[in-house]
Order: C-alpha cells, then sequence, then structure tokens
C-alpha cells in the first residue's frame, strides 16, 4: 500500500511552511512601510489643508502601516483617535485638535513643549539646515493669502507669500519662533521645529478662533519688504472689497482707482498706465494674453472676478521675466483651494448674470473650477416698443474653466480655456460681432527642493466681424473680418542656489498671426468684391535671466537683463515707396516678394531691469528701479478710444519697435503696526518709435497702411501719493496722481507732421487725478462704501477757424489735442447686505444695491459739433454750428444684484 | 407672471434710464482766435466756359460769417505740356479765365499758381479724367421716416411718401471713378383757378430742397464692384403730400468725374459735415487740401484745386413713371417767379406756356 498518508502529511507541512514563509516575507518586505506618527502628520496636512493638534507624546513610538495614505480623512482620524485612545474636534473644518477624553477644548493650549515639527524628526540631526517650503491660508476660507509675511527674528530672516500664498525660506535646524503677518488680522507667532526640508501650512483667521495660544494673524508689511516697487496686488478678499459697478466687482475698472492708472471714461476698452497706450499693457490670465479686455465696448470686462484667486499689476520694476510690452504687466490668475466639496457661485443682475462652479474629484487631486456669464439684453431689446430697437440685438458671454491636477508631489497640470463673445445688431442690418478665445496648458515641476520649472503652452486668439446687409440693395452688402493669433511657449524657472540669491530664468517662444482685415460679398447676390488685406506673421522670442540678491538685511537688489529677439516673416510682400515724396499709394516704385518663412525684417534688443530695495527700519523703505522694454505689436486706433476694429500691427520695416525706458523711486512707510499703508513714487518715462496716425488715416481694410502712419517719440513723468487704512470698521484708499505726458512726430516731411513737429499732449494727459475709495462695515452684516474720482478732462481738438468752401461752411481745426474737455468727477455708492453668516449655512446670499453718478454728473466723453441749419447743394447758404459735449451716464444709475454661494 | 411684473415696475425702467441717460447737451468752449489763413476755391473742367477761382480767408470760429476777400493776387493755371494760362478779376476775390483761350482737356495735368502779398502758393498736379461714363437715372416710390422737432421741445417721428432719384452708372473702363453731383430739383406746377367769369391758367415751378445728407453728394466708396459699376446711387427724392405728382418733376444735373485726389478731399468734406460725434467716430482731422506756399512751408492753406470731366445734362420724370428722360434745358427756371399762394403773378404770364416749361 503506497503510504499515502505520509505524502500527505508532507504536503501539508510544506504548504503551511511556504504559507508561512510568505506571510513573514510579505511582512518583512512590507515593514519598511509603517511610517511614524509624524510622516502621517505631514502627509495629512499636506493633502487636506487641515492642521492638527495634538500632544506629540500622545503618539510617541506609533507607527501606522503606510496603506493608511490611501485612506480618506474621516478614517484616518479614526485611527488617529484610537492610537492615543483620544477624541477628535474638527473646528471650521480646517483645524482638528485632539483631546484627551478628560479634556476640554478650553484646556488645550500649546505650552512649552508644543511646536510645529518640519522635517522628519525621526531625522532630526541629520541635516544642518532645512528649507520651509511653506502655505499661509485664509483658516475661514482655506483660499491663500497673497504678501503675507514671514519672519525668523533669530536669523533675521524674512519671506512674503507669492500669489498661491507659497513661500520658502532655508535655516538652520533648530527650534524657531515664526511671526506670521498679514493684513486685516491679528498678530501671532508660530513655534517651529525645524528637522530639514518639510512643507508646512498656517493658517491666519480673521476672527479669532479662541484655542488659547493658537491664534495665527497677521498684518502686512509686503509693500516695504518687497523688490519690486510700483506693484498692485489682490487676493481673493481684496477683490472682494473693491468697488462694485453695476453690481459687480469688475478687476480693470477697480484697477483703475489705484494711483497712476487711468480708464478711459464710461465707455471704452483697455486703461492707461503712467501715460501710456493701452495697448501698452499686457494683460495675461493664466500666462495668456487677451487682446481685447471688454464687454459692451467697454462697459465690463471680460473677467469673471468669481474664478480669479489673485492679479498683480506691475507699473515699473518689472523683473526680467515679463516683457512683449512697455507700460505694464496685469498678471491675473484663476483657482481655488477648495478641497472639501462643490462649491456652487453666482450673481443675478439687471443686465447680466453669472454662475461659477469649483468641484474637487479624485481623493482631491484634481479640480475643476467652471465660471460662465451671460448677459439677457434682447429679450429686453424685443419688448421694445421702438421697430429699429425691437429688431435689434446686444449680448455676450464669457465662459472659462481650469483644471488642476496634482499628479504627485512635484509635478502639478493646469488646463486652462477661456471663450468670450460680444454681439451687436442694429436693426438687422450693421452687426458687430467680437470674441476671444483663450487656452493654456502648464506643468509644474520640482526638480528638488531648490528648482522648479514651469512650461506653458498657450494660445489666445482674437476674432473681429461686422457686416452691412440691405434687402432692398443687397448688391453692396458686405462682411468684413480680422482676426489677432498668438502662440507661445514658455518655460520660467526658479531656482534658489544659496540663502540669500533667488534666480528666475528661462526662455520665450511667441508666434504671431494677424489678418488686419477682409472684405468679403455678404452673400451670392451681393457684388462688392473681395479685398484681402496681406496676413502678417512674426515671430518673437526672449531669454532672460533675474537674480534677487539679499545683500544685506535691509538691501535687496533684483537685476535682470532680457534679450529679445523678433522677426517679421513671410509669405508677403513689401512696398517700396518713391524716398522724394511722402509715402502714399501713389508712390510705390516696386514691390518685394517674399516666400513662406523667408525673414522680412528682424530687430533685436537688450532690456536690463535693475530694482532696488533699502529698509530705513521695520516700518519704512526706499525703492529705485529702472527698466527697458521694447513692444514689437501695437493696436491702430485713430478714435477717441480703443474700438473691437481696432486693428493690431506687428513691426515691420516701416513701423519700428517701440522702446519704453522707465526710471522710478519711491518712499514707502507704514504706520500703527502696518494698519495704514502710505507711500509716494516719482517716475519718468521716455519713448520712442511710437506709431501715430497721420490726419485723416484710414485704418481699416488699409493695404497701404504705413502710408497713414507717423513715427512719433514722447515723454511722461509723474508722481503719485497713496495712502490706504487696512483695519477697522472704515477701510479704503486716498490717491492723488500729478502727471504729464507728451509726444511730437519726427519725420521732416511736412504731410508726416502734426502741430509742426513740437510737442503736444497725448490723449492721456490728465494732470490731476483725484481717487478716494471707502467701505465701512456697518455691522456684521451691512456694509457700504463709495468711490470718488476727480480726473482733468480729455485733451480734445477743436476746430478754431471756419471758411467757405462750394458753398460749403468748412472746419479748420486747432493744432491736436490743443484744448481740453471740462473736469471729470463721478461718486458711485454701495451697500451691501449679508443674508446670513451662519457658517453652517449651505447657501449663503448677499443682495448689492449700488447707485452710479449719485449727483448725475453729466461728464463730457466727447465734443462734436453739428451744423443747426440744413445745407443746401443749391445755394451756398451759411450754416451754423452748434457746440456739443456727449456725455454717457449722466444720472444718477441705480442697480441690484443678488449674489449666492452653495 | 410674477417675472413679467419685476421686468415691468423694475428693470425695464432702469434699462430704459440707462438708455436715456446718455444725450448731449451744448458745449460752449474758449476758443482761441487765430490768425485768418488763404482760402482757395478753384474748378476747371472739360467744358468751353469761363472758370473761377475764388481766393478769401478764413475767420474765427466764433467770429462773423463775412470772409474777407484776397484781391490783387496773380494767378495762372499751367498744364502739363508747357502751356500757361493767366486768370483775370480779382475784386471781391474772384478769379476768371478767358474762355475762348483756354478750355481744359482731359488726361492732362494742370497746376495753380498763385502770387499774393509776396508769398508763392501752388497745387499739386490735377489730372483732368476722361469721361468714359454713362449713367441711367430712375425713380423709386418710397418711404421715410423723418424726425421732427415739436413746439415743446420733444421730437415726433412720421412718415412721408418720397419719390426717391437714383442713378447707375456704368464706366467703359475696368473701374470706375468718384463722382460728385449737383442736382436741382424742380417741380412743374399747373393750377387753373376757375371763377364764375373767367378760367385762369398759370405755369409756375418750384425748387424741393433736400436734407442735410445731400450737401455732398459724391457716389459712395465703399468698396470696388466685381464690374466697374456703381447702382442705385441716391441723388434725392421729391416729397409726395399728396401722392405723385400730376405733372413733371425735373432733375437739373451736374456730374463731375472726380480724380483720386478731389474724390477723397470731398469725401472728407462730407464726413465733416455729416460727423455727429458719434463714439466710434474717428477723431476730428484737418481737411487735406492740395495747396502749399513755396515760400513760406510752414503756412497752413485751406481749400481744393479741382480738375473735373463734367456732364450737365436734365432729366423730367413724368407722373406715375419712374423711369426718367433726358431733357434739354433751355432757359433757367425763373424761380423768382414761381407761384405763391396767392396767384399774384403778371398778366404777362397767366394763361400762357412759358419757354422754359417742359412736356
Amino acid at each position: 500500500m503506497p503510504d499515502h498518508s505520509k505524502n500527505l502529511r508532507k504536503l501539508i507541512f510544506i504548504s503551511i511552511f511556504f504559507t508561512g514563509f510568505i506571510q513573514i516575507s510579505a511582512q518583512s518586505l512590507n515593514n519598511p512601510s509603517f511610517i511614524p506618527f509624524d510622516t502621517l502628520v505631514n502627509f495629512f496636512e499636506r493633502q487636506y489643508r487641515v492642521k492638527l493638534y495634538f500632544k506629540p507624546e500622545w503618539f510617541k513610538n506609533k507607527r501606522f502601516h503606510s496603506s493608511v495614505e490611501q485612506l480618506g480623512q474621516a478614517e484616518i482620524i479614526g485611527i488617529m483617535q484610537n492610537a492615543c485612545n483620544c477624541s477628535a474636534v474638527t473646528i471650521d473644518s480646517s483645524l482638528v485638535v485632539f483631546v484627551l477624553s478628560q479634556h476640554t477644548i478650553d484646556t488645550i493650549h500649546r505650552g512649552s513643549d508644543d511646536y510645529e515639527i518640519i522635517g522628519d524628526l525621526a531625522e532630526y540631526g541629520k541635516y544642518s539646515r532645512g528649507t520651509i517650503k511653506g502655505t499661509i491660508l485664509d483658516g475661514k476660507t482655506g483660499e491663500p493669502l497673497i504678501g503675507a509675511g514671514v519672519y525668523v527674528a533669530k536669523t533675521n530672516t524674512r519671506a512674503v507669500t507669492d500669489q498661491k500664498g507659497h513661500f520658502n525660506i532655508t535655516l538652520p535646524v533648530g527650534d524657531y519662533e515664526v511671526k506670521l503677518s498679514y493684513i486685516g488680522y491679528e498678530d501671532n507667532t508660530a513655534k517651529i521645529k525645524l528637522c530639514g526640508n518639510g512643507f508646512a501650512t498656517f493658517e491666519i483667521v480673521e476672527k479669532s478662533i479662541k484655542l488659547n495660544e493658537v491664534i495665527i494673524v497677521a498684518d502686512r508689511n509686503n509693500n516695504l519688504q518687497n523688490t519690486q516697487m510700483s506693484l498692485i496686488q489682490l487676493d481673493r478678499r481684496s477683490i472682494r472689497e473693491l468697488p462694485v459697478t453695476l453690481g459687480e466687482t469688475d478687476i480693470v475698472k477697480s484697477i483703475s482707482l489705484l494711483p497712476g492708472i487711468q480708464n478711459t471714461g464710461e465707455f471704452g476698452t483697455g486703461f492707461n498706465v503712467r501715460g501710456g497706450n493701452a495697448d501698452q499693457n499686457l494683460i495675461l490670465i493664466q500666462n495668456v494674453p487677451v487682446f481685447n479686455p471688454s464687454h459692451v465696448f467697454g462697459l465690463e470686462s471680460v473677467i469673471n472676478p468669481d474664478g480669479v484667486m489673485g492679479v498683480s499689476l506691475m507699473k515699473a520694476g518689472i523683473p526680467a521675466k515679463y516683457g512683449e510690452r512697455a507700460s505694464s504687466i496685469m498678471d491675473i490668475q484663476m483657482g481655488t483651494n477648495n478641497t472639501d466639496q462643490v462649491m456652487i457661485k453666482g450673481g443675478l443682475g439687471l443686465i447680466n448674470s453669472r454662475l461659477s462652479i469649483d468641484i474637487p474629484f479624485l481623493k482631491n487631486k484634481v479640480n475643476l473650477l467652471m465660471g460662465g456669464r451671460s448677459s439677457y439684453s434682447d429679450w429686453l431689446l424685443h419688448r421694445m416698443p421702438d421697430v429699429n430697437l425691437k429688431n435689434s440685438t446686444a449680448n455676450f458671454y464669457d465662459f472659462n474653466f481650469l483644471m488642476n491636477i496634482i499628479v504627485n508631489a512635484n509635478n502639478k497640470l493646469n488646463i486652462f480655456g477661456y471663450n468670450s463673445n460680444d454681439k451687436f445688431g442694429l436693426n438687422k442690418t450693421t452687426t458687430y460681432d467680437y470674441g476671444n478665445t483663450l487656452g493654456s496648458l502648464a506643468w509644474n515641476h520640482n526638480f528638488g527642493d531648490k528648482l522648479a520649472s514651469n512650461l506653458v503652452l498657450g494660445i489666445s486668439k482674437y476674432n473681429f466681424s461686422t457686416s452691412e446687409f440691405n434687402a432692398f440693395q443687397s448688391s453692396t452688402s458686405y462682411k468684413i473680418r480680422s482676426s489677432t493669433l498668438y502662440n507661445s511657449l514658455k518655460w520660467n524657472l526658479h531656482w534658489s542656489p544659496f540663502e540669500k540669491h533667488i534666480v528666475d530664468f528661462g526662455i520665450n517662444g511667441i508666434y504671431y498671426s494677424i489678418k488686419p482685415g477682409d472684405l468679403y460679398p455678404f452673400n451670392e447676390e451681393s457684388l462688392v468684391e473681395s479685398i484681402n488685406v496681406q496676413q502678417q506673421r512674426a515671430y518673437e522670442s526672449a531669454a532672460y535671466f533675474g537674480d534677487n540678491i539679499r545683500i544685506t538685511p535691509r538691501f535687496n537688489a533684483e537685476l535682470g537683463i532680457r534679450y529679445t529677439f523678433y522677426a517679421q516673416v513671410g509669405p508677403g510682400n513689401r512696398f517700396v515707396y518713391d524716398n522724394n515724396y511722402s509715402k502714399s499709394p501713389a508712390t510705390v516704385t516696386d514691390t518685394l516678394f517674399f516666400k513662406r518663412s523667408e525673414v522680412m525684417k528682424e530687430y533685436s534688443g537688450l532690456e536690463p531691469r535693475v530694482s532696488l530695495r533699502y529698509s530705513l527700519n521695520d516700518s519704512s523703505s526706499l525703492k529705485l528701479s529702472y527698466t527697458r522694454h521694447q513692444q514689437y505689436i501695437n493696436l491702430i486706433s485713430n478714435t477717441s478710444v480703443m474700438v473691437p476694429s481696432d486693428v493690431w500691427q506687428i513691426s515691420n520695416s516701416f513701423i519700428k519697435p517701440l522702446v519704453c525706458s522707465q526710471f522710478a523711486l519711491g518712499y514707502y512707510h507704514n504706520f500703527n503696526k502696518n494698519a495704514i499703508e502710505a507711500s509716494v513714487e516719482i517716475y519718468y518715462k521716455k519713448l520712442i518709435n511710437i506709431v501715430e496716425y497721420k490726419n485723416g488715416a484710414q485704418v481699416l481694410l488699409n493695404k497701404h497702411l504705413e502710408t497713414d502712419l507717423t513715427n512719433a517719440e514722447g515723454y511722461s513723468y509723474g508722481m503719485e501719493l497713496y495712502v490706504k487704512k487696512n483695519l477697522g470698521k472704515l477701510t479704503g484708499w486716498l490717491s492723488y496722481t500729478y502727471s504729464r505726458s507728451k509726444r511730437r512726430t519726427t519725420s521732416l516731411e511736412i504731410s508726416e507732421q502734426i502741430n509742426s513737429n513740437q510737442y503736444f499732449s497725448s490723449a492721456f494727459d490728465k494732470p490731476h487725478n483725484l481717487v478716494m475709495v471707502t467701505n465701512y462695515h456697518i455691522s456684521r452684516r451691512w456694509r457700504c462704501g463709495g468711490t470718488f474720482n476727480y480726473i482733468t478732462g480729455r485733451p480734445v481738438t477743436l476746430p478754431e477757424s471756419q471758411y467757405l468752401y462750394k458753398g460749403f461752411e468748412l472746419i479748420n481745426y486747432s493744432d491736436r489735442n490743443k484744448y481740453r474737455l471740462p473736469a471729470y468727477h463721478r461718486l458711485d455708492v454701495y451697500v451691501t447686505l449679508e443674508e446670513s453668516l451662519w457658517k453652517k449655512k449651505k447657501w449663503k446670499t448677499s443682495w448689492t444695491l449700488s447707485i452710479i453718478n449719485l449727483y448725475g454728473r453729466k461728464n463730457a466723453y466727447s465734443v462734436f459739433y453739428q451744423q443747426t441749419k440744413p445745407a443746401s447743394s443749391f445755394n451756398a447758404q451759411f450754416q451754423q454750428y452748434g457746440f456739443y459735449e456727449l456725455y454717457i451716464i449722466g444720472n444718477p444709475l441705480p442697480t441690484l444684484t443678488f449674489n449666492f454661494t452653495f | 407672471m410674477i417675472m413679467g411684473k419685476i421686468v415691468r415696475l423694475f428693470i425695464v425702467p432702469v434699462i430704459i434710464s440707462m438708455m436715456v441717460s446718455s444725450c448731449f447737451r451744448s458745449y460752449d468752449p474758449e476758443i482761441e482766435k487765430t490768425q485768418a489763413l488763404l482760402v482757395v476755391d478753384g474748378l476747371i473742367t472739360d467744358q468751353s466756359a469761363t472758370y473761377h477761382v475764388s481766393l478769401h480767408y478764413s475767420n474765427s470760429f466764433t467770429g462773423t460769417k463775412e470772409y474777407k476777400a484776397a484781391e490783387s493776387a496773380k494767378i495762372t493755371i499751367a498744364d502739363n505740356i508747357g502751356n500757361v494760362y493767366a486768370l483775370a478779376g480779382g475784386s471781391n476775390g474772384l478769379y476768371y479765365t478767358d474762355s475762348t483761350k483756354f478750355t481744359g482737356v482731359p488726361g492732362r495735368s494742370y497746376t495753380l499758381h498763385i502770387l499774393l502779398s509776396g508769398q508763392q502758393y501752388e497745387s499739386a498736379p490735377q489730372l483732368l479724367p476722361v469721361s468714359e461714363t454713362t449713367d441711367t437715372i430712375y425713380g423709386e416710390y418710397t418711404t421715410r421716416e423723418v424726425l421732427m422737432a415739436d413746439a415743446y421741445g420733444g421730437y415726433f417721428t412720421f412718415t412721408e411718401n418720397v419719390l426717391q432719384i437714383c442713378m447707375n452708372f456704368k464706366s467703359q473702363n475696368d473701374s470706375i471713378q468718384g463722382i460728385r453731383l449737383t442736382p436741382t430739383f424742380v417741380n412743374e406746377d399747373l393750377y387753373v383757378v376757375n371763377t364764375p367769369t373767367t378760367s385762369t391758367t398759370t405755369y409756375c415751378c418750384s425748387i424741393v430742397s433736400q436734407d442735410d445728407s445731400r450737401a455732398v453728394n459724391i457716389t459712395d466708396e465703399a468698396y470696388q464692384l466685381k464690374v466697374p459699376e456703381i447702382n442705385h446711387h441716391i441723388v434725392g427724392s421729391f416729397v409726395l403730400h399728396d401722392g405723385p405728382s400730376p405733372y413733371l418733376q425735373i432733375v437739373s444735373l451736374s456730374r463731375y468725374l472726380l480724380n483720386n485726389e478731389s474724390y477723397r478731399y470731398y469725401k472728407e468734406i462730407k464726413t465733416q459735415l455729416t460727423a455727429e460725434g458719434k463714439l466710434f467716430d474717428p477723431i476730428t482731422s484737418q481737411l487735406s487740401g492740395n495747396i502749399t506756399c513755396k515760400s513760406d512751408p510752414s503756412r497752413c492753406v485751406l481749400g481744393f484745386f479741382e480738375a473735373s470731366a463734367v456732364t450737365n445734362c436734365g432729366y423730367a420724370l413724368k407722373p406715375n413713371y419712374t423711369q426718367a428722360r433726358k431733357v434739354k434745358l433751355g432757359a433757367p427756371f425763373p424761380l423768382s417767379e414761381c407761384i405763391t399762394i396767392d396767384f399774384n403773378l403778371p398778366a404777362s404770364l397767366q394763361n400762357k406756356i412759358p419757354e422754359w416749361w417742359i412736356y
């Protein structure tokens, strides 16, 4: 008999052995996945942006299986509770306090043994220095705080948070007290134990969450500490406090209330910075420029404020990282730090409404933010009694989305998209249609602790079209289209090689493709001959290097250099004009043809950037800057304001790049622990190769546009006084700017001269600009405020003499911009009611009633003349001219808006 | 329903207040008084006629409407083959050519020379175009909205019936140039007054004035068509108060074929005369004349020296017919003898068909 039982026993023994072996091996293999409590805490705080408070001795020697990191927030807290036999109390969704069952919250405090562990406590002593990659958030909303201050007195080291609330600070390992400060919050100090490189998240709350010593509040002194001067930074909270226009916060219009910045009036696209044209401002949304930043011909900006995380506007001392425009850079970052739950925000207004949705998912590794606005004036127009208005159309919309993907601790992706459209149609005959489309893909990568990379692929397109259709005369109906396309690839690197150096360097590449205007027959019945103005193409590339150096604790310098190279390329042709005559279509002597990608004209240049900051003491500093910018694209306009049909024109053989050099000096002083900020800045700008239009210029569909343009140079200078109150029930600012801006043509040809080449006031030469903005918190629910603005009248050209020709009484005008419109001043007020401040209430709503132009000032927007008596082509009758001024908002204009958050 | 109430009670008034909020009002700026500038108004054509050049001075914008004449100037016109023609006159600033000695020749370029008060002025050479354009004229019965002011400062609109006169132009070349028209619209009227004892027939005519938009009547450049034609150019209109006129309607027309510079100048005039201060109107600018001061280039000179091919013709439209026929206009219309309501015309004109009456 075979010994089956023996074989079976062997088999069972072997199975048990191997099973046991496998289990033991598994444990051995996985043993390194048991992580210490400190590691788990760091992971948890980073992942969920929740601060944990506990006594370290409760978790001494406690280790947790690494798989716990895959669990959700609540499960991890549960495991921690079990490990220390404690309870956990969550406060404000942002703090979790562990308490032993016999303690109450009131007795929890941070004693002398309580400190934040940064790095791995197990490795304390292994490293001599550590870098803290920190974030400061609003403890109530979880939003990052821009410009919050970090100060370590022991090493006299300072840092300021960036647009995402991040800061880096390198210290020797050890124990420190870190002072955190932010405007509008109370002071506090956090104790840390730096063991090595690590992350830390601090939260500052506006109202005190009393956990005894655990109060983190701050005040802000970044206006003193930043090396860069003439910088305006707005975070989400600041944006909410901005003056309300038509019931909604308008970032562009509000920015124009700050010193050195002017808008073009109630109507009009864009804004002017220190005497520069509106096209000298680069407005970036998620690193991509927008070419027409206005809806409704300037009544509202294209930026939906709900999705904006932060705005930076640089008027001087612009770092080498930025270029492309001569006067300013407005950098708008969209985003959110919401990782908990779906949030819905919106507002219902009289003309338009808006809605945004914030969705975190995939264990908070992905966040999707979508927002949109739309007007509904069409259905109102269709209800008007007037036939022309009934058949007219006027509407706009904009939509944006941003997806943030956290791939891992060192890699993040952002995908951004934006689309807007405005459409106006008058009585179904004339229509205007324009819109922006933006997109960007950004990859953020950390090469270790010292080097970070940001690679952005971007696209921006602006389209404009107009059509003229006459049902009774369809043979002459036509359409006109133009477009501007901008493609870019930008690679920016941020490097902290040594303690006192922060280096930014990188390369940018841009491709422009502009269709200035094409005319088409409207339909098959139209006999209009097509006109195609030559498409323009160009490449612009740049390489830059900048170093922010802490020379001494009081003296900082930011030195940079940017080299740009520009080439206009074919296919295309270039006219050659007779040098003996002024350029005109009649003086073309030759036409040169260029094939695809052949260089038609190239330019290059160096753009040095120097910014210096000297801290006189803790509450005051001096700053100085010099920058040089080259701009290769201009907006050609011969109207008093930018209009959608204005043509973008790149530099070519006839139009040289605009070059701007600016010196600026500023003194900054804060009072009462930064509760009041004050500054005075003076500046001088010199510009060459300004593009001016000749008298009677035709801008649209002009195949010889260079014959209607002339070269000019100019300068502007000014002084800006600014005082801002940040704390208390009453907040706001007062600013006064004195500035001048002059131009002159340089051509020897009389037909190309304006005012015989003498200096004349530019359209933005408005010497006095006074702004007062106030916000008053009447109670926790009621808030009111107002804005008063006074500006010297805009320069205008007026008739000075009259004469007869063929029986018509005609007008001869003065030198350009010799006269001025009456001064502009206006008072806007608002009152807001927050319906509920209950934290736990899901729906939060508010009502805002605002009145624009409270005392009904009729501010002249432009001046024109009209004949008051009909002219006859037969009889040489003298006509009387009447002078009139046009105003846009002549009466108080109330609006009511309902805002909600869910 | 509730939404509708909200709209009616609140939203619509606010929207309307926005729309009427923007407006314009009188403005009285302080304008500097400036030096008077020389104004040149000259025209030569291809017709055998006396050509005129007018020299006057401009006046301050807020000054009187009297324009001082520039007398005692020496003016000549030179063509591009060396001929020079002197102008005579000078009184009241009017200078004229001798029609027996000088007639403009299409295809030649002409330059105006002026010597006045020690200063030399010269025009850019002007090409006199060759007239190779044909035209047809016709009428369209249509309606139009008219805006009128009432006695209380308000406005109202009403609809009126009009006979709109249109022209088509066709060129024998590949392209068509700009055309300027100076039309005169005349209604022929016949009145028969019957009394128990007499019957009086009176033949009259009356001018039909045109609205502002026709002040400078030039063809629309807007955009070239695929064929060298300009169609449906509106010349003017007859208002039909009581329906179509029972009698002829006459259009007396001078048609100027313009060169490029002249066309551009008239276009600028039209822009200036019809400017309404719209938000997106181009910024005001000087009219680009073609006269410069050679002896002092910094001296500004206004006006224009024009060389155009002209055709003078008349058209008549029969009642209820839209097709016009060319008519020869003999004696000019005696507008000073037009009918008055009380028929107080000289007996010599009663019951008598006048020479100018067109059938």
